[in-house]
């Protein structure tokens, strides 16, 4: 595989938890995770060898996330336009593995691992068997509201986390 | 391909075969693919089989609404007997680096 520039780092991709696969075929290629801490993240698939299957990690909004879905925004406008500035790769082996994880600044991406300009949604997502739960938050709270109302928690000092969590056991019982 | 084995939650469609109802169906969610992934064809190839599958042949999945659906052989299915390759599907405008 070829070489990417960015920073070596330490990161722990365990607690994620799988919302979707958006793309898919023999195995997923693009899925949607939320961390321990709510947040979105997408995991890209770009390049495999003999050993490993590379992927980009890249944080959204879920805002946008939506409008990849609803095919407002291509693949590639919303991968160059990370939330953190930046996106991480790992390399993933046949035993599930994670390691190399680099922190890559999104103009260092090669070329060929980027999506085409016209990359819009053409698919069919496939929700994780344990989803329901944690899309409650995201069914509950309308997409077109959420920045608003997260931006209010956070100015507050309540955190977002905690909310998807109450929301998710009011909803179950 | 990134299986999420750590929470228990893999299945078995990789052992399956890919399939798609038409080869229009085929052909439209490969250029698909392509667009959003350039490396598609180091993970799944880049030719089209095309041919007839039969009860005797295995089982199948329902197709979805893409067309695809995947195929599980039964034991000594020889689907080289009845499928060709009858197209190359990457498109030459792009090479790596």
């Amino acid at each position: 595989m070829r070489r990417v520039e960015g920073y070596d780092i330490q990161y722990d991709f365990s607690s994620f938890r799988k919302i979707a696969d958006l793309i898919y075929f023999d195995g997923p290629l693009l899925s949607h995770f939320v961390s321990s801490k709510g947040d979105d993240y997408l995991f890209y698939w770009v390049d495999r060898d003999e050993r490993d299957n590379r992927w980009m990690v890249v944080r959204v909004s879920l805002a946008n996330l939506q409008k990849y879905v609803g095919k407002e925004l291509s693949l590639r406008e919303l991968i160059e336009t990370p939330n953190d500035g930046y996106l991480y790769f790992v390399d993933v082996d046949n035993d599930i593995h994670y390691h190399d994880v680099k922190l890559v600044q999104p103009s260092a991406v090669p070329e060929e691992y980027l999506p085409e300009a016209d990359s819009y949604y053409e698919f069919e997502p496939t929700p994780a068997d344990d989803a329901d739960e944690l899309m409650t938050y995201e069914l509950t709270i309308p997409y077109k509201e959420r920045n608003h109302f997260e931006e209010i928690l956070h100015k507050i000092g309540f955190p977002v986390s905690t909310l998807k969590k109450v929301v998710s056991q009011a909803a179950i019982f | 391909m990134l299986q999420d084995i750590h929470n228990g939650k893999a299945n078995t469609s990789l052992l399956a075969l890919s399939c798609f109802a038409t080869t229009e169906k085929a052909e439209t969610f490969y250029a698909n693919l392509r667009k959003a992934f350039k490396n598609v064809d180091i993970s799944i190839g880049d030719s089209l089989s095309e041919g007839i599958l039969s009860n005797e042949d295995g089982r199948k999945t329902i197709t979805s609404s893409n067309g695809h659906f995947d195929f599980y052989e039964y034991e000594g299915c020889d689907l080289n007997k009845s499928f060709q390759i009858t197209k190359n599907l990457i498109a030459k405008e792009y090479e790596k680096g």
